[in-house]
């Protein structure tokens, strides 16, 4: 049985990839989440599977309880892991509403999301539940805002049945104390592609961590980086309140911002060949090849999306660009098509899907001009 | 935290008792008053080694057991210590209770103690010495929050 379940589960257009937030230019979307404990069961990497099955099932009540109250989860889709195969599964990661560590095990693990994926809930990650909300831009506070209260309907519903592990000295009690306290990580997306030709990316790394925050790879910690995207987020959880958190990390992604506008600015003038270089490259690539990996593929997109924020390539909205970043990604394809593709039919279908769009493009005349250094016209950004 | 949970050495694990371990433990550990070796969490017999080398709590009691450990981390680790922030809305409710309840406690001795006075004054012992034993169980009344 491999029908397609997720891909009627969810929409294929998420929250997060339309429009809306601030600094969409740079700032693709902004997470938080919340690290939460039911103060009855051990954590879940020492949980029993009768205990895991337990939680889950008890968060699985809460949200259908709380659905109607303020702040529920009213259309939650509710996906227990062993009902699906691990592509699907897989595919959550590609939709950014679990993790690899979460897919890894299916006994008693979940994720309970919105239909736009606006707001989920990881059971039995590292932690009993992690409340997530997604949004697009930079809008941390309204990301907080959703999962707080998704976090207070949930918090009622246990309140008379066990409770939520909390100490009044250590905060919300998370099986990693690094999380422990708010139990708050805010993360924004950030594209940072002049940052990284200009060769900068490491000193913004240096001054992130100086304001003890985190500049890591697309997918988190200890991942690489995928077409120029960084998540930004905080690494203190205790000893500070939340809107401190929200604030610390909503201003340096402003700082982040403005700094890779400044670096878009100069591209023209300080790497005009290098700049016109792979941004054509990457359009010949999405546009006439025939195979494509998704590395590649995501990296491709990326140069076309900073000349499309430049003005030197047109015909492509940022909610396309989103879009495309997830669908191209291997499990989200299998998805797409509702059965297991191999790898190198993956590559063809990326291919495929990825020309569709990229005819549609036009790029500026600087593209076909000789002297590339002459093209400085149409160079500052909006 | 409670003397249950620190389990001396050669106790159920039928570990012996080291006496290297023991000095080294006595200058690492922030509890080097207490000659224990390990301590574990009474609930889900996490050790502090383990929870130190994985990075990773058992339990919520864990964090009660291992208090002063994972203070002195987090004082490095985070921005400090203490917790501020969102609270439970059980917790809230649960801490204005308790204030409510030592205001209380509070309101009535004071009363009993004007009362104590004023019988020693007019001299009536016998009500003084009520009184006084009144006193002594509302003030050993504990307002804690368990």
């Amino acid at each position: 049985m491999t029908a397609p379940l997720l891909l009627t589960t969810f929409e294929r257009t998420a929250k997060w990839m339309r429009r809306g937030g601030r600094d969409a230019d740079i700032a693709l979307s902004s997470r938080v989440r919340l690290a939460r404990n039911l103060r009855k069961f051990e954590f879940p990497h020492r949980a029993q599977p009768a205990d895991l099955m337990m939680i889950r099932h008890r968060v699985w009540q809460a949200l259908h309880a709380t659905g109607q109250a303020p702040g529920g989860l009213a259309d939650a889709r509710l996906l227990s892991f062993e009902e699906f195969t691990g592509w699907e599964r897989q595919s959550l990661i590609d939709r950014y509403i679990s993790s690899r560590e979460h897919i890894a095990q299916e006994l008693g693990r979940g994720v309970a999301a919105s239909a736009d994926a606006g707001v989920s809930v990881m059971v039995n990650e590292e932690d009993h539940i992690r409340i997530q909300s997604l949004l697009p831009g930079l809008q941390l506070d309204s990301a907080f805002t959703l999962a707080d209260k998704l976090d207070d309907a949930l918090e009622s519903w246990f309140d008379n049945r066990g409770g939520i592990a909390w100490s009044e000295e250590f905060g919300y009690l998370t099986a990693c104390p690094t999380n422990a306290g708010t139990g708050v990580r805010a993360s924004v997306m950030l594209h940072l592609p002049a940052l990284e030709i200009g060769g900068k990316i490491e000193r913004a790394r240096k001054w992130a961590e100086d304001k003890n925050l985190a500049l890591r790879g697309t997918f988190g910690e200890g991942s690489k980086i995928w077409g120029h995207l960084h998540q930004l987020s905080n690494q203190a959880t205790l000893g500070l309140d939340e809107t401190d958190v929200l604030l610390e990390v909503e201003n340096a992604a402003r700082e982040l911002c403005e700094t890779e506008r400044r670096a878009r600015a100069a591209l023209p003038e300080k790497h005009a060949v290098e700049t016109r270089d792979r941004l054509g490259r990457a359009y010949g690539t999405l546009r006439y090849a025939r195979r494509i990996g998704c590395r590649e593929a995501t990296d491709c997109l990326s140069l076309l999306r900073l000349g499309s924020e430049m003005n030197w390539v047109k015909g492509l909205t940022r909610q396309r660009f989103n879009e495309l970043l997830v669908w191209i990604r291997p499990a989200y394809l299998q998805v797409l098509h509702g059965r297991s593709v191999p790898s190198a039919e993956r590559d063809v279908l990326r291919a495929d899907l990825l020309r569709v769009h990229v005819t549609r493009l036009r790029l500026d005349t600087g593209f076909f001009e000789p002297e590339t250094r002459k093209s400085q016209t149409k160079s500052t950004p909006e | 935290m409670s003397d249950e949970n620190v389990e001396f050495s050669g106790g159920a694990d039928g570990e012996s008792l080291d006496f290297e371990a023991l000095m080294a433990s006595l200058h690492e550990s922030p509890r080097a008053a207490s000659p224990v070796v390990s301590s574990r969490c009474a609930r889900c017999g996490m050790t502090w080694d383990r929870l130190r080398e994985d990075g990773r709590a058992g339990c919520a009691t864990c964090y009660e057991t291992f208090a002063d450990e994972l203070r002195a981390v987090m004082e490095k680790s985070q921005r400090g210590a203490a917790h501020l922030g969102k609270t439970p809305r059980a917790a809230q409710k649960r801490r204005q209770r308790l204030l409510l309840l030592r205001a209380r406690r509070d309101h009535q001795l004071e009363l009993l103690q004007r009362r104590l006075q004023e019988s020693v004054a007019a001299e009536k012992f016998e009500e003084a010495a009520k009184l006084r034993d009144k006193i002594r169980i509302v003030e050993s009344t504990i307002v804690s929050d368990s």
